[in-house]
């Protein structure tokens, strides 16, 4: 992919990002970078897929790059539609939903819980 | 001026007609129009016994609703307690919600009665309903075209006549960008002014519920009881309801003209539409205004890195612990949660979770996401400024008619630039309605052309009065499928 900034990305495909090489701008979106991205959001990507995303990626981040051209360095971050700060309504203590309801939509309960697999050893 | 709703509550009241007969009609015309794909599930039994109840509580005394017995339809992803809320998805297949979102209730109190679910984008994710992991809906007005997305099926519902109300969802222009390709109204409130509550998240800061209906004049009856503050959404403004303004008028109006909104890429019969369409809202009274909105260009990529951010995030609680099938992967808790999140979502709701987690992950997040919101401010930023010269936008809702289904699937990116013109709006949190501006002939086929009015934050009731205002001065809006050479020769 080319950018028109020039600029690169190259990741130690740790998952982390904690190693990569940054340079803010753009990025070569490559197959590694799709597998850790995998990982981190906790997608099973069958190696099929990881050619067919990672293009994907690259065509969709190389029509993002306008991004990068705008002056931002007098912008504060927007981060609410609206100015009002969150409505809050007085803390008290009121009905909530049946254990039984929302027990009946999971996949596997044991008696009142969620069965999930067994994450600890030895217990 | 018309309203379906309005006059449909006055016959039942009037003992002219049932809640009873009008369900039995709606959902006959339902299952008439299977081919469009627009209903996931119908409603027969709850439907009928709702409508029946309705009936004996008004001959028993009970004061009526304001919507009393008129038939509705509600897109997949808002909770109603015992029905299945799948969102278009695999991973929710058999979800039946143990609540029901406020939007929904306010419906339900009013009088509605809920049809059945309406086909939709899996998660909302899409402008062509083609990513609904069931079927696709199609467009009433051309069945091998798409009728736009996410909020498919409640357009193809309205627009085919099955209801006259239906409730969706606007993330990037959702709601709008089906009711233009659709030819019927649809209708994007301010940020913050129906609930969430019960609405499966999106995007959390641009998600509004928002009603589609024939007219504007019945989308301010939707909205007066939709909309006003809500205890369990925080994000809720604590404001009323949106009250409609007794007098929609046109005369001194500042209508701007953004010049953006006319750019390459808009089709040129859409283009002649809205110059037509803008030239009479003139003759009617209003005064054209130039404005520019300089970063409106950004407003695809900005949205598409806050929108999958936020998306990445939310779509975090499909584990395969509390809803949805499971897959069991190799054995362990984070196997288990790869496979079921592999084999639930579809190839578009994984590309996003994708992008979103990327561009939120260490190493890239100021790059894309803070840089994003930083750009997010100046779109907001460019309104503020053309709302100083001006009382509301006008310009194409889509950039063009309804394409054929298959046409965009394959490519995301040409996907993405369908909300080119409905995006920046919701990035900057403004009501903004689509109302039928006319038609244009592509290969044969007569498609409708959608206006979109655009308003400064908490301008509701004016975005509303003046889509009705036009709608008493033309009659694109009577339009139905099928009619169109009736209509051409009367």
């Amino acid at each position: 992919m080319s950018v028109a900034s020039g600029r690169t990305i190259v990741t130690d495909g740790s998952g982390t990002g904690a190693g990569d090489h940054y340079n803010p701008g753009m990025t070569e979106p490559d197959r590694e970078l799709v597998r850790s991205t995998a990982r981190l959001a906790r997608l099973q990507i069958d190696e099929g897929e990881v050619e067919s995303l990672a293009a994907d990626f690259a065509r969709i981040l190389d029509s993002f790059r306008d991004l990068a051209e705008v002056d931002v360095s007098d912008t504060e971050p927007m981060l609410s539609a609206t100015e009002l700060r969150n409505v809050l309504r007085p803390d008290e203590p009121r009905p909530s939903l049946a254990r039984e309801d929302v027990l009946s939509s999971a996949p596997r309960r044991r008696d009142d819980y969620f069965g999930v697999p067994k994450t600890v050893e030895g217990s | 001026m018309s309203s379906d709703t309005a006059a449909l509550v006055r016959a039942h009241v009037s003992g002219d007609r049932t809640a009873v007969e009008t369900a039995e009609e709606s959902i006959a015309a339902a299952e008439a129009h299977a081919e469009l794909g627009a209903f996931l599930s119908i409603d027969r039994e709850r439907a009928l016994e709702r409508a029946a109840a309705l009936g004996d509580a008004l001959a028993s005394g009970t004061e009526p609703g304001p919507l009393h017995g008129v038939p509705i339809a509600f897109k997949a992803n808002m909770c109603r307690e015992g029905v299945e809320t799948n969102c278009g998805s695999k991973i929710l297949a058999g979800y039946r919600a143990p609540y029901t979102a406020t939007a929904v209730q306010r419906m339900l109190t009013a009088g509605c009665v809920p049809i059945g679910t309406t086909n939709m984008d899996e998660f909302a994710m899409g402008s062509s309903g083609e990513n609904s992991a069931y079927f696709p809906a199609r467009n009433p007005w051309a069945h091998e075209r798409i009728p736009g997305g996410s909020s498919s099926g409640s357009a193809a519902a309205v627009a085919a006549g099955i209801v006259p109300l239906a409730l969706g969802s606007d993330t990037g222009g959702s709601v709008r960008q089906p009711a233009a390709l659709c030819g019927i109204s649809g209708f994007k409130p301010t940020y913050g002014r129906v609930s969430r509550y019960g609405l499966v998240a999106f995007g959390s800061s641009l998600d509004q519920i928002s009603p589609l209906a024939r007219s504007a004049q019945d989308l301010e009856l939707a909205m007066l009881v939709l909309s006003g503050s809500d205890p369990l959404d925080s994000t809720c403004l604590d404001l009323g309801p949106v009250q409609p303004e007794p007098e929609g008028s046109l005369a001194g109006l500042k209508l701007g003209v953004p010049r953006e909104a006319f750019a390459d890429g808009l089709d040129e019969g859409v283009r002649i539409r809205l110059e037509e369409a803008i030239a009479q809202l003139c003759e009617l009274g209003a005064e054209r205004v130039d404005v520019s909105l300089p970063h409106a260009r950004l407003a695809v990529p900005t949205y598409y890195v806050v929108a999958t951010a936020e998306a990445s995030s939310n779509l975090a609680r499909y584990d395969g612990v509390r809803y949805g099938p499971r897959v069991d992967g190799d054995g362990t808790l984070d196997g288990m949660i790869s496979a079921t999140r592999e084999a639930g979502f579809g190839a578009e709701v994984k590309r996003r979770i994708l992008l979103g987690t990327y561009v939120l992950s260490s190493g890239y997040y100021e790059a894309w996401y803070g840089r994003a919101q930083r750009v997010r401010a100046k779109i907001l930023a460019d309104y503020r400024t053309a709302f100083e010269a001006c009382d509301l936008l006008v310009g194409p809702t889509s950039p063009t008619p309804a394409f054929r289904l298959g046409e965009r699937s394959e490519d995301p990116v040409a996907m993405y630039l369908s909300d080119v013109l409905t995006a920046p709006v919701s990035l900057a949190g403004l009501p903004a309605v689509s109302v039928p501006a006319g038609f244009v002939e592509d290969a044969g086929e007569t498609l409708p052309v959608g206006m979109q009015i655009t308003g400064p934050a908490l301008s509701d009731a004016r975005v509303l009065s003046t889509a009705r205002a036009w709608q008493a001065a033309t009659d694109h809006h009577l339009a139905r499928p099928g009619t169109f050479a009736e209509r051409a020769e009367a």
